[in-house]
């Protein structure tokens, strides 16, 4: 009986034993340790800066994996002269960061299709100097906004591929939504940098990157 | 995946194509006002002399078209509405309105907007949150406070 006792509570103690082995595989795989970081540029707009004479422009995005997500910081800067009867300048800064669930299996391939959620934040100024005659006679208007900032929040599609070594590209999708301004006088702002033209409530956007892996020795 | 990247590549450039024309835009610098018979609420043919206080202009207006005439004083006398001008560098104006026999004014507040519709086209101008300062005719209301081309009177005037 002692034995057998014995022998039973050494088989539990055994399973016990073998039971926690499994969670703790797990846990290793559910590790939320980075192991890679990649760090690029946003191909779209740096080109838009040298095709369009009005427009200086630039994106840089750093993305930190960890498990299958992606944490995701995108900083620009965007400054845009438009007019042709009329000089209209908006220049500032702009912010999104969020989560991408990447959806690839293998991690170490680098590669990346994912899906996610930004909350975007800008901060810039904008100006518009026009001459023209309302029927009380000639007048320069001379309007600004000098502190405007917006928010909005993005459903973001993401694919990136390798190219060659650690030097990967692909793009993101963007649907942008609730958008909101502050800081606007009789001066209603044509556009946010980083959003694009208020004119829409909600928009899209589309841009391709050029990013550097550096993978984490773990 | 290729092809899901083209498809989805080619609807975001359908997207993004803007198509803009500057006859779209529904701002309009310019408010309606029309005339009615104060007894019978009819429409009212007017024939009165238009000024606003502060421009060099007086004006003519038939139908949607605005004639402007500097020195020259134009009687109008078949419209039973009119399109006046605001005065954008303040925040009110007086128009006034003559005739040989009468003369009346109106003077109307209000807040302005300034905006691009399309960098192609001229910066557009409405004035909202339009109200009552004065006037010296029998009764006046101000159905749309806002000018744009959906609304097709801004004030109602009763004499």
């Amino acid at each position: 009986m002692w034995k057998c006792t014995f022998s039973i509570l050494s088989l539990v103690f055994c399973l016990g034993l073998s039971g926690q082995e499994q969670p703790s595989e797990k846990k290793e795989k559910l590790s939320f340790r980075p192991y890679e970081v990649k760090i690029g540029m946003n191909a779209i707009r740096t080109g838009r800066t040298f095709f369009n004479s009005g427009l200086t422009t630039h994106e840089v995005e750093v993305a930190l994996a960890l498990h299958r997500y992606n944490v995701v910081l995108d900083y620009g800067i965007e400054e845009h002269q438009r007019g042709e009867t009329f000089d209209y300048e908006n220049k500032g800064s702009y912010f999104r960061t969020g989560i991408d669930r990447n959806f690839t299996k293998d991690q170490q391939s680098g590669n990346v299709l994912s899906l996610g959620l930004r909350y975007a934040r800008a901060s810039f100024e904008d100006q518009l100097i026009y001459t023209e005659d309302y029927d009380f006679g000639e007048e320069t208007f001379n309007l600004s906004n000098p502190d405007l900032s917006a928010r909005w929040f993005e459903v973001a599609f993401g694919l990136r591929g390798k190219l060659v070594s650690n030097l990967y590209m692909g793009f993101t999708m963007r649907w942008q939504f609730a958008r909101k301004i502050d800081g606007e006088g009789e001066l209603k702002t044509y556009e946010i940098p980083g959003f694009g033209k208020t004119k829409r409530q909600n928009s899209t956007a589309f841009d391709y990157y050029l990013m550097w892996r550096v993978p984490f020795k773990n | 995946m290729k092809k899901l990247e083209i498809i989805l590549f080619g609807l975001l450039i359908l997207s993004c194509q803007d198509i803009e024309n500057c006859g779209t835009d529904d701002n309009r610098d310019f408010i309606i006002v029309r005339f009615f018979d104060f007894e019978t609420k009819d429409p009212k043919v007017v024939g009165f002399t238009f000024t606003a206080e502060n421009s060099p202009y007086q004006f003519r207006f038939l139908a949607d078209t605005t004639v402007s005439t500097s020195g020259d004083t134009t009687i109008v006398s078949d419209s039973t509405f009119i399109l006046l001008p605001l005065d954008p560098s303040t925040s009110s104006t007086r128009l006034l309105f003559d005739s040989d026999t009468t003369s009346h004014f109106i003077e109307l507040s209000y807040d302005k907007e300034y905006s691009i519709f399309d960098p192609a086209c001229e910066p557009s101008l409405i004035f909202l949150n339009i109200d009552t300062v004065g006037y010296s005719f029998d009764s006046l209301s101000i159905p749309g406070t806002v000018t744009n081309r959906q609304l097709s009177t801004n004030v109602e005037v009763y004499f």
